[in-house]
This record gives C-alpha cells, sequence and structure tokens, in this order.
C-alpha cells in the first residue's frame, strides 16, 4: 500500500518523533509505515487521516488501484 | 507548525517501564526453577513438603509473569506488537520441535535426557525469541 506520510509531514516540518509522539506510536513505526513496509490498522489510518485532516483515501492508497 | 500537546517520550517510556516488568518477572520465573530444585537437594525437611511449595510459588510467580507480559504486549503499538508475537511464535515452533526431537531421540535410545537439559529448552526459547524480534526488526526497516 502506497501512501502520502512521508510527504504530508515533511509539509509541516515534523520529524518522524513528532508524528510518532502524535499517534502513539514509535518512531520504527512510523518509518515502517512511510516506506511501504508496514500497513497500519484501520483505527491508526484514521487517527493518521483525522491528524492531517484529511481521508484515508487520500493518504493512502491502494497499490493495485 | 509543530502539535505541543503530546509528550513526545509517553509512548517509549511506557514501553520501557512494561518491557522492565515483564523481564524482571521472567528472571524471577528462571530463576525460580534451579533455585527450587536446589532448595529440594539441600534443605534437610520434608522434599514432598519443599516440592509442593516449590511448585506453588514457581506457579504463582508465572501467573505474575504471564501477567507482565500481556501488559506489556498491551502497551507496544500494533507494529511491535506484530513483531514480538512472531518472535512469540518462533520460539514456540522451535520448543515444540526441539521437544519432539528430544523424546523420539530418548526413546530410541540415542541419548538420555536429564532435568538440566529440559532447562535447556528455555535457553533456546530466549534465544528464539531474540533471532525473531531481530527478523522482524530488519523486515520492518
Amino acid at each position: 500500500m502506497k501512501n502520502r506520510l512521508r510527504e504530508l509531514r515533511a509539509e509541516r516540518n515534523w520529524t518522524q518523533a513528532d508524528l510518532a509522539a502524535e499517534l502513539e506510536v514509535s518512531r520504527q513505526t512510523v518509518n515502517a509505515i512511510e516506506k511501504g513496509k508496514f500497513d497500519p490498522s484501520l483505527p491508526l489510518a484514521f487517527k493518521v487521516a483525522r491528524l492531517f485532516g484529511l481521508s484515508i483515501e487520500q493518504i493512502f492508497q491502494d497499490e493495485t488501484d | 507548525m509543530k502539535h505541543t500537546s503530546v509528550d513526545a517520550n509517553a509512548y517509549p517510556a511506557q514501553e520501557k517501564n512494561t518491557s522492565k516488568y515483564a523481564a524482571c518477572w521472567a528472571v524471577i520465573w528462571g530463576a525460580s526453577i534451579p533455585l527450587g530444585i536446589m532448595a529440594i537437594k539441600f534443605i534437610p525437611s520434608s522434599k514432598l513438603f519443599i516440592g509442593v511449595l516449590v511448585v506453588f510459588i514457581h506457579v504463582a510467580i508465572g501467573v505474575l509473569a504471564i501477567r507482565a507480559h500481556i501488559r506489556w504486549l498491551a502497551a507496544l503499538d500494533e507494529m511491535q506488537r506484530k513483531i514480538q508475537l512472531e518472535a512469540m511464535a518462533m520460539a514456540l515452533g522451535a520448543l515444540w520441535v526441539a521437544f519432539g526431537c528430544l523424546l523420539v531421540m530418548h526413546s530410541a535410545e540415542l541419548i538420555h535426557i536429564d532435568y538440566w537439559e529440559i532447562a535447556l529448552l528455555t535457553v533456546l526459547a530466549g534465544v528464539a525469541t531474540v533471532a525473531g524480534n531481530l527478523i522482524g526488526v530488519i523486515r520492518h526497516r
């Protein structure tokens, strides 16, 4: 699954640690999501979407699309 | 724009605390086996009484260690939890395979198993857990 997490984080000048703190996860988890190595659960995806004020589809894209 | 409403160290601190707690209970649990065996050997009292007491203490510590590990898993975020659960699955699989092999070889009289070799299975579980962790961390890096 592709995502725009790195781009959205960079727009806000946040570090991975800042984003991790906002999402209450580890920095390693943010890094793995950004690199597409780990797909977040639906509750975490909703949390990300709420944080950036976007819909889940605007942040995460299924690679089969 | 930077959000300042959250404590950046909240998650790592919570994880560290529950990890320490779980590790302490695991060490106490592991130590209770050799200490219990030594108590049975060296305390000049009824072996039955000491044996039952040691089993009771071992089970009680075990229950507390399991609770500590459940709390630790609950405190992890979803990716860390996935890594740990996969590492635990590896440890369980390694234990079953090793135990099965030992039993078969013992039955075939190729080896003789005594309780110290059985105790080494806990070391194998530890090594398999560490290996599982490393694999998980590398895979998600």
